[in-house]
């Protein structure tokens, strides 16, 4: 069976499970999404994130408690290197999020970080 | 033959270059449109008048094999394309041929690799990566290094940025544009301002989902930073476009030209597409077929 791409709910489960310091229980990753999804629908992407093997689980009770199975350091390594140098290619025919930036420009963009995080510092 | 068989092809590289130096003031969805349909026809009419110029030049040096082309396709006057016009366009034509070709063949494999990818799980890599990979087993393929670093709400907007990539099929627009820049080198600025075109289009449509400018803007320019440096010669120079699009989200959103959009787009359309047609002798195909229609009717 093809393995279908990761969806949006995966994602932020993944994002949710390493903002939580990388193993919680469902229950704690439900707390931390947007949107109040449901705990079995959170509960289903476990299950199938566990089969894809990005995250293990221990039994704990009568639930399961979660761990991000991937060392986040990894190596890129083979074909992984491989389609990361196809998807970062700047010549390349995708549209990238965002590209690699010129000294001058990560300057701006430092400058710019700087004044949006104020406001949400002093409050 | 006479110079004005290469007048279609010189505005629509004049209309072409022009576009590429300054931004359009429209919104992106309509300047990405705009730019990709100029992008798409300049490339056929420069393959176009070369390939009916290499024709014609065929004709002048093998007058017997000649009569075997149909009349559409060579000139109206009987003057032969002296070899001073007829060796260049020929030996461009065949470049322009090839480069299209070398085109069509990176991108397929892009493609290809990228759905690989996406098919699996995230990429193994610290740095942040988000793109959209289209076709019907594409989607968003991401990076570790993106899901470890951004909030869950940055991550939404990551998601509707890169969805609207997929929704709008940005990667047909992207397509014309390398196209166009390979066939003809001088329209590279006009790629350059056509990718951004598209960008602005997806952010605005995060925007717009989200409901927050600010957060897009922050989001980019996080993601952004955690890119490593560019490297290579001239790179450190390169306009990423990170940078307008920040400032494009700080102000007010783009107004949606509801009437000029459409209007500019079709004027463009109308004019480019006519003078494509021109180059591919259209106007004459549909004369003989008028005239064979009118002689058997």
């Amino acid at each position: 069976m093809p393995r279908r791409p990761l969806g949006q709910l995966e994602a932020e489960v993944l994002a949710a499970l390493a903002g939580l310091g990388g193993h919680a229980s469902t229950a704690e990753i439900v707390a931390r999404l947007d949107g109040d999804p449901a705990y079995t629908t959170v509960n289903t992407i476990l299950h199938r994130l566990h089969e894809k093997r990005l995250v293990s689980r221990t039994r704990s009770g009568r639930s399961y408690r979660y761990r991000l199975a991937v060392d986040e350091s990894a190596l890129v390594a083979g074909r992984m290197h491989d389609q990361l140098r196809h998807a970062s290619d700047p010549g390349g025919v995708l549209s990238r999020f965002a590209r690699s930036l010129s000294a001058d420009e990560a300057r701006a963009l430092r400058e710019f970080l700087d004044v949006a995080d104020r406001p949400e510092d002093a409050g | 033959m006479t110079w004005f068989t290469f007048l279609p092809l010189t505005i629509m590289l004049t209309l072409g270059t022009a576009l590429g130096r300054a931004p359009l003031p429209l919104h992106p969805a309509w300047s990405a449109r705009l730019l990709a349909t100029t992008a798409a026809m300049a490339a056929t009419a420069a393959l176009g008048t070369g390939i009916f110029v290499g024709i014609n030049y065929a004709a002048s040096l093998a007058p017997s094999a000649a009569a075997h082309v149909p009349e559409w396709a060579l000139f109206g006057d009987d003057r032969p394309v002296p070899d001073l016009v007829g060796v260049p366009a020929f030996v461009l034509t065949l470049a322009g041929l090839g480069a299209a070709a070398w085109t069509a063949v990176r991108w397929t494999r892009e493609l290809r690799a990228a759905r690989t990818a996406a098919a699996g799980e995230p990429l193994e890599t610290d740095v942040p990566i988000a793109v959209a990979v289209p076709g019907r087993d594409g989607g968003v393929l991401l990076s570790r290094g993106l899901l470890s670093r951004l909030t869950t709400r940055e991550l939404h907007v990551v998601f509707q940025h890169e969805t609207s990539h997929l929704r709008h099929r940005h990667h047909r627009y992207l397509a014309a544009g390398l196209l166009a820049a390979a066939v003809l080198p001088p329209l590279g600025a006009l790629r350059a301002r056509l990718r951004l075109a598209v960008e602005r289009w997806a952010d605005e449509d995060a925007a717009e989902a989200v409901g927050d400018r600010t957060l897009v803007a922050r989001t980019i320019a996080k993601v952004a930073l955690a890119q490593p440096l560019a490297a290579g010669p001239g790179a450190a120079f390169a306009d990423s476009g990170v940078v307008q699009r920040v400032e494009a989200l700080r102000g007010t959103a783009p107004a949606k030209n509801a009437v000029t959009g459409p209007l500019l787009f079709m004027g463009n359309g109308v004019v480019t597409g006519t003078l494509t047609a021109t180059t591919l002798q259209l106007d004459h195909v549909l004369v003989s077929c008028l005239v064979s229609l009118l002689a058997f009717g």
